[in-house]
């Protein structure tokens, strides 16, 4: 048993770093950070296409659709090193979309498709949630009517969290209405700049931007369907399952706890260091065991996939992991400032530029979004342990 | 990266788990408590033979030469069937403090015998203070002539009660670090030994030094400097408990899984209930979290890595994971679980004896505290 990376994935760290070092430009970095969601930002799509450019999108696809056929492990390296940075990776256009078409998609879809999202072009924004079917997706109403060579769309998505920046949606629409629940659903390919789509803005707890799309007799080629037609389900699912496996990176959280610890090494309170207080050592130490625990979970998926094992209580316990703790080091670390922790970025008094008042506000979408929380322990519970549904 | 156990390592843990299932049921696991030795030397034999006494052992010592890794396996098992017996005391305890801290001629007349089942060790190490540091070592030894004087008391002495020689630790010098580690044969009439009855049922004693004489030769390694060695020792101890916390953990949470599908109340099985499912849930994240960290504690050590912070970890973590997954145990069991005839009161009377041995969670997080924060 072995928990390290080898000498080789060492070294592909090495170069990230490198990279990041001296190859993408301090203003990029310091404005991805700024913005309240990094990767929606105008810098972070320029080093979307940057990470493109240096062959880095994509580093574990197949050679044969364009990729760097390094295994997933190189991925897992390279998000560790981005998200440590505050940068963003390609999102789930590349862990998920791409992925997903190189088993669902047809010929000509993988050729439309997989170069433009590898070099960063491309962009898809995830078409499911509406506002009568959240978590019971099946529910949902959105209407695609074959019309010759055509589908013809009518309805609405909600939460469309990528559609302002997007090239295109990936939605789910029901193409059978007699079928009950998700069996009339079929996947497909929607470009936004299609003519009857309007896209509203709606504006989180967290600063960051969502939306609502509405589909007005929005046409489309029936060509864009992807696997069968009412069998959307199985492609969602394993878009979904990608998404999970995605191997969320812990490296995040890692940074927030070493700033934090920075912080308390930094800041002095009741004429000693806050790093030297028993009560923020217990909690600075708790987390940090826990930080260390989601590492685990995180290096075990990688680990799964990589040997073709296929993570579903391990995804599930994961996620349940790593949002529920981002919520509690929030919590702690505003706690531990005290009044000044409510100050945003920008103030003169704030501390850590208000990251932790930022990041308080942005952790509950962790824990319900991408399947809640309670679906996941209803995964964990039912095809993990075989409980009865 | 290769988390999966060497195919080797699955055979180990299929033969440990089998044996234990054979040779020790609950039902035996229950007498154990009762009975005064808490051994079963029938047990012993059986796992002697089926090469468990002797895998951590070097070959040159008779021992198989496996590692930390084939140990880990073995303690994971022994919490899967809650082994409770001399083999920590013997095997971890005892026999790594000799194999680190004694000199070759030390280990050539001891180990063999050991390892062929033929003696049993303990490791008198904590004292009143119950501190795993050496200034907590307050028990004294004095030269007289050519052999050395033991006075004072040990506690938390695992199987003292059926070892045959103790190593006991004492302060030789005024240095904090001024500890020696000796050899003295549980029949040294200058030592008594007293149960103490503790939680989980196992047998620990305190152990007196009452004047005992010890010949120099019994000195393990070097006079005052034993430390080093005790600190490897428990630190190898304290990895191999994590394994054995999260095998017991995770067995309670397959026999709550059991249950809670066979439970029928409403007309349904309560497995079927989400606020079931999600206590289970809860259950399997702390089972998983507790397996891993013990596995890379245990990990880093069999391959010679520094594993302070590792092992850190995995104890803060196993402590409180290992008592949570077995306390939801009893809510999800309720009346039955609580009764002296059922099998998860004695896990979990036995996890917590664990939690607060080796470093409690609070202790092992100051040492994270100190790497974080200085």
């Amino acid at each position: 048993m072995d928990f390290r990376f080898t000498p080789e994935q060492e070294r592909f760290r090495e170069h990230v770093r490198a990279f990041i070092r001296d190859e993408v430009p301090a203003e990029m970095v310091a404005e991805i950070q700024a913005a309240a969601d990094g990767s929606a930002s105008e810098a972070g799509r320029e080093f979307k296409r940057l990470l493109g450019r240096k062959g880095l999108l994509g580093i574990s696809w197949p050679t044969e659709y364009g990729g760097g056929g390094k295994s997933l492990l190189h991925q897992f390296i390279l998000t560790e090193e981005l998200g440590y940075h505050g940068l963003p990776y390609g999102g789930l256009s590349l862990t998920s979309v791409g992925p997903t078409l190189f088993r669902a998609g047809t010929e000509e879809q993988r050729r439309q498709y997989l170069g433009g999202i590898l070099s960063g072009d491309y962009e898809f924004a995830l078409g499911y949630s509406e506002p009568s079917a959240g978590t019971d997706l099946g529910s949902l109403q959105t209407r695609a009517v074959a019309d010759g060579d055509d589908y013809v769309i009518n309805g609405q998505k909600i939460y469309t969290s990528a559609a302002h920046y997007s090239t295109h949606i990936w939605l789910a629409a029901r193409t059978d209405p007699n079928e009950p629940k998700h069996r009339g659903v079929s996947l497909m390919i929607v470009p936004l700049d299609s003519s009857g789509i309007t896209i509203r803005p709606l504006w989180t707890m967290g600063d960051g931007r969502t939306n609502e799309v509405f589909f007005e007799d929005v046409r489309i080629p029936r060509d864009n369907l992807v696997g069968e037609e009412n069998r959307g389900f199985y492609v969602v699912a394993m878009a979904l399952d990608y998404e999970r496996a995605a191997v969320a990176p812990i490296s995040p959280l890692q940074r927030a706890l070493d700033e934090l610890a920075q912080f308390a090494r930094d800041t002095s309170r009741n004429g000693g260091a806050l790093a030297q207080d028993p009560v923020v050592r217990r909690k600075l130490a708790e987390l940090a065991v826990e930080v260390d625990v989601l590492r685990l979970f995180s290096y075990r998926n990688a680990w799964m996939i990589e040997n073709d094992l296929v993570p579903t209580k391990e995804a599930s316990i994961a996620k349940v992991w790593s949002s529920e703790l981002a919520q509690r080091m929030s919590a702690v670390a505003l706690e531990i400032m005290g009044p000044r922790g409510q100050l945003k970025r920008g103030s003169r008094w704030a501390y850590l530029q208000g990251r932790f008042e930022r990041m308080y506000r942005q952790t509950p979408l962790m824990r319900f979004g991408a399947g809640t929380n309670e679906i996941q322990r209803n995964i964990i519970a039912q095809r993990g342990l075989g409980l009865p549904r | 990266m290769d988390l999966a156990l060497t195919e080797a390592q699955q055979m180990l843990k299929r033969l440990t788990g089998d044996l234990l299932e054979r040779e020790f049921p609950p039902t035996l696991a229950r007498e154990m408590e009762q009975d005064e030795r808490g051994h079963s030397p029938e047990v012993w034999r059986k796992m002697v033979e089926t090469g468990l006494v002797n895998a951590g052992f070097p070959e040159e010592y008779g021992g198989a030469g496996g590692g930390l890794m084939d140990l880990g396996v073995i303690f994971d098992e022994m919490g899967r069937g809650l082994y409770t017996g001399p083999y920590f005391a013997t095997v971890a305890l005892g026999g790594l403090a000799l194999l680190y801290a004694g000199a070759d001629d030390q280990r050539r007349g001891l180990i063999p015998a050991v390892a062929e089942g033929q003696a049993l060790l303990s490791l008198a190490l904590l004292e009143e203070s119950g501190r795993y540091a050496p200034d907590a070592i307050r028990l004294e030894a004095h030269t007289r002539g050519d052999h050395f004087v033991l006075s004072g008391a040990k506690l938390f002495v695992e199987y003292a009660n059926v070892a045959d020689f103790i190593l006991c630790a004492a302060r030789t010098g005024p240095d904090a670090e001024d500890v020696s580690l000796f050899l003295v044969p549980a029949t040294n009439p200058g030592v008594s030994i007293a149960p103490l009855d503790t939680i989980g049922g196992d047998k620990q004693s305190e152990v007196v030094f009452d004047d005992a004489i010890v010949p120099a030769p019994n000195v393990v390694g070097e006079v005052g400097g034993a430390w080093p060695h005790l600190q490897r020792a428990l630190d190898a101890a304290t990895a191999l408990t994590c394994m054995q916390m999260a095998g017991m953990a995770e067995k309670v949470l397959e026999r709550t899984v059991e249950y809670v599908k066979m439970r029928v109340q409403f007309g349904r099985p309560i497995g079927s209930l989400q606020a079931v499912q999600h206590h289970c849930a809860d259950m399997a994240i702390n089972c998983d979290g507790a397996t891993l960290a013990a596995q890379e504690a245990v990990s880093r050590l069999d391959q010679g890595l520094p594993a302070r912070r590792e092992i850190a970890i995995a104890k803060a973590f196993c402590s409180r994971a290992c008592q949570f997954v077995t306390l939801t145990a009893h809510q999800l069991h309720a009346g039955v679980g609580f009764m002296q005839e059922f099998d998860l009161q004695m896990y979990t009377r036995q996890m917590q004896g664990m939690a607060l041995r080796l470093g409690t969670a609070d202790d092992h997080l100051e040492v994270v505290a100190n790497e974080l924060l200085g």
